[in-house]
């Protein structure tokens, strides 16, 4: 990661309306604000999970973890420490 | 030839199509990640024939994980010893078009000629959405896009033609070295504005062709899902499906084993009436037979264990079961994609070994196979089932339970937990570093296809005579000869069995058991236990017909009677004293011994194979041969306290 990527990622956490996928009240869908850097950004962004787009936490495994998500009508599961790295808006249009 | 290569996210229902097309039967599954490796077939046509591959799916030419790698470096010519295809047949599921054709603009991108077949159109079309596929085709610029349904050939025709037509047109060669030049400019996928471009004119594409996809049998795999993956009830009802695989196994299993064990046993004795007395017969009715027998015995189990995994693996349910253990496989380090391999691993290890392909990190992977054959295969069911026999009677309980079916549980679970604590150690030593769980897709649930389901089995139930008929056959052989030569001087009016014990005393094999009985003299094994460990090197249920051939049952008769062999080895002494051979400590060594020793050729071969050194196959086998003699021992050293005795 460059020193620009840290920089932007920093930035993404710091917004004050967005908040990590795992931490937005389930039951309803959000918007993608950003994915942080980590080993399935790249993953992520090819699967549709870019700023803009819609996303749902449609249900957690029994233990809580990993949690099932839908993003375009299809579902993938992924673990919460992955799903953290994508943030959500948490208020108002994008 | 010209070459057609099948592209397509992971459960699009390429290799179903690479089936229609080639007339082939390859492993289809609704499990992502189930084409490991690439499969070729030919696709016949008036102009001429076509070779088609199958690759494994992907999201995306990148390459992210070991197998989109080889889809990738396929389709880039990169591949050792094969030539880059000719043309592309892009496979979409038509309920998921969005990502199928993210993949099909990068596939434009490299220039390599493409048709699209839009798959699985009768789920589209239950769901209410019917795709246009020439509006389709007319907003990708007039690429081709053929309707199909895999499953029932819906389309086929129309994909050949399609394919045929597009096979005509050449590649510039130029294409090959653009792409290694776009791959070292990581210009896909690493850059969050290309990959919003890709999606923007995908969105663009679906736009023009009016087509909103809705992601199929969404509502009713949501209800199903209700139960099945509920946050409480989820894992009960997971318990409960397996244990009931587990239970029709054994209950549907134990009639047709019978059946065929008479079979074996009937053949057997008309090929030693038709023989006339020598070597040749001794040959066929003392070592071919028992030999060969005691493993096909085990056909039975694992046909119904593989067709009940496929039909499971078919519905989409293995994804929820991957799903709902990540959680405690983590605990020992693994993920939920190391389930499947390990629940296989109780059928045959070497099949479970095959299927962690699917685990993408490769310390888990490694893990996963070191700890398969711990899992409780078949083929120490016969081991188990004379040992528990001579241990305990039949009609021994332990309160409302029947005490054998309790020791075997015991051995399942003995040998499961062997493996999560071995998995834990090494994850945490040998193998340690951050492990990378991969993002799985959740199929919706399907029908199982009976001819998908069947064929699949009858490949695994094959491969499996396959080493009955080769390793086991030629190590029973082998062992007869061991076992019957050199000759014995007896006298000619001798009993048979005197003749037998004698034969075997100074035989080859009884001088190697011989010679490794101050091994395993500790663990209460006399020089035959000795030879039937040596000789299980090669595969556990070899133990059994080796007893057999040691207590010389089944003199002229080729069937080893359980009951004979078990009132033989109850009757046993050691060598010159009146000490019981199978004493009640050394029946526990040895079935801790078996739990874990890693007595299977097949396992080490496979292991190499998969792992790629000599070294793993080497450390499986060192580490568990030295647990299997430290678990025997102390287990010998617990029962001989707790009954008292030396
Ligand atoms: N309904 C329906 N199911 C299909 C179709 N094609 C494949 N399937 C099923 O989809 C699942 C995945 O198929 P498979 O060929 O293994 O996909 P692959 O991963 O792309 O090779 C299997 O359960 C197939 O039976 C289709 O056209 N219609
Ligand atoms: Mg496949």
């Amino acid at each position: 990661m460059d020193a620009t990527d840290e920089i932007q990622s920093h930035r993404d956490v710091m917004k004050p309306n967005s908040i990590p996928l795992p931490d937005a009240p389930s039951g309803r869908s959000w918007g993608v604000v950003s994915v942080l850097d980590g080993p399935d950004r790249g993953r992520l962004w090819e699967l549709g999970v870019l700023p803009g787009i819609e996303i749902r936490v449609v249900r957690v495994a029994p233990m809580g973890c990993p949690m099932e998500i839908e993003i375009d009508g299809s579902r993938f599961a992924l673990r919460r420490e992955t799903a953290r790295t994508i943030l959500v808006a948490t208020a108002g249009p994008l | 030839m010209t070459s057609i290569a099948l592209v397509g996210n992971p459960n699009s229902g390429k290799s179903s199509l690479f089936n229609r097309l080639t007339g082939l039967s390859q492993k289809i599954a609704n499990y992502p990640g189930v084409t490991v490796e690439h499969h070729s077939g030919r696709l016949r046509l008036s102009s001429g024939d076509l070779e088609v591959v199958d690759l494994p799916g992907t999201y995306s030419l990148v390459g992210r994980s070991p197998d989109e790698r080889v889809t990738s470096d396929f389709l880039a010519g990169e591949l050792k010893g094969v030539n880059a295809p000719d043309a592309v047949c892009a496979v979409i599921d038509a309920c998921q078009p969005g990502r199928g054709l993210f993949l099909v603009s990068q596939i434009i991108d490299m220039g390599i000629p493409v048709v699209v077949a839009l798959n699985m159109v009768d789920e589209a079309r239950e769901a209410g959405q019917l795709p246009d596929a020439s509006a389709l085709s007319l907003a990708l610029g007039g690429i081709p896009v053929i309707p199909t349904v895999a499953v029932n050939g819906e389309g086929i025709p129309a994909l050949s033609s399609a394919i045929a037509e597009v096979a005509k047109t050449k590649v510039s060669s130029s294409v090959a070295s653009l792409w290694r030049t776009l791959r070292v400019a990581d210009a896909f996928g690493n850059d969050p504005a290309e990959t919003a471009r890709r999606h923007a004119w995908v969105r663009s594409k679906l736009g023009q062709a009016k087509w909103r996809p809705t992601g199929g049998h969404r509502a009713s795999s949501d209800r199903i899902d209700k139960w099945l993956l509920h946050p409480a009830l989820g894992f009960v009802l997971f318990l409960i499906i397996m244990g009931g695989i587990f239970q029709a196994v054994f209950s549907l299993a134990a009639p047709l084993q019978d059946g065929v064990e008479m079979a074996i046993s009937a053949l057997g004795s008309a090929c030693g009436t038709w023989l006339s007395p020598g070597l040749a017969r001794d040959i066929v009715t003392q070592a071919v037979f028992p030999g060969v027998g005691a493993v096909v015995v085990f056909l039975p189990q694992i046909v119904i264990l593989f067709l009940l995994l496929g039909i499971l693996e078919d519905t989409g349910y293995m994804t929820r079961a991957a799903f709902i253990v990540d959680r405690p496989l983590r605990m020992i380090g693994l993920s939920g994609r190391a389930f499947i391999p390990l629940m296989s691993s109780f059928a045959c290890a070497v099949p479970g070994i095959m299927a962690t392909r699917v685990i993408e990190d490769r310390r888990e992977r490694l893990i996963t196979i070191l700890i398969a054959p711990l899992m409780t295969c078949s083929a120490r069911l016969p081991v188990y089932t004379v040992a528990i026999g001579a241990l305990m009677p039949e009609s021994a309980q332990f309160g409302p339970f029947g005490a054998r079916g309790l020791v075997l549980l015991a051995l399942y679970v003995g040998g499961a937990l062997t493996g999560s604590l071995v998995a834990f150690v090494l994850g945490k030593t040998l193998l340690k570093g951050d492990r990378h769980a991969p993002i799985i897709e959740m199929p919706t649930y399907r029908w199982p296809d009976p001819k998908a389901v069947l064929t699949r089995m009858a490949h695994r139930a094959a491969s499996f005579l396959r080493r009955a008929g080769t390793v086991i056959f030629g190590v029973s052989l082998l062992l007869w000869a061991l076992s019957a030569f050199p000759r014995a001087d007896v006298a000619p009016d001798a009993p048979a069995s005197v003749t037998a014990a004698a034969q075997l005393h100074g035989s080859i094999a009884g001088r190697a058991g011989r010679l490794i009985e101050p091994i395993v003299a500790p663990l209460g094994f006399d020089w035959r236990i000795g030879i039937g460990v040596l000789a299980s090197f090669a595969a556990r249920e070899v133990f059994v017909s080796t007893m057999g051939v040691v207590y010389a049952i089944g003199e002229g008769e080729t069937e080893v009677a359980e009951a004979q062999l078990q009132a033989a080895m109850q009757a046993a002494v050691h060598d010159g004293t009146t000490r019981p051979v199978f004493d009640i400590a050394t029946l526990v060594a040895l079935l801790l011994f078996y739990m874990i020793a890693p007595q299977c050729a097949s396992t080490l071969a496979v292991i190499r194979r998969e792992s790629g050194s000599w070294g793993w196959a080497a450390l499986a086998f060192g580490y568990l041969t030295v647990l299997a003699f430290a678990v025997a021992w102390a287990g010998r050293h617990v029962a001989l306290w707790f009954v008292g005795g030396n």
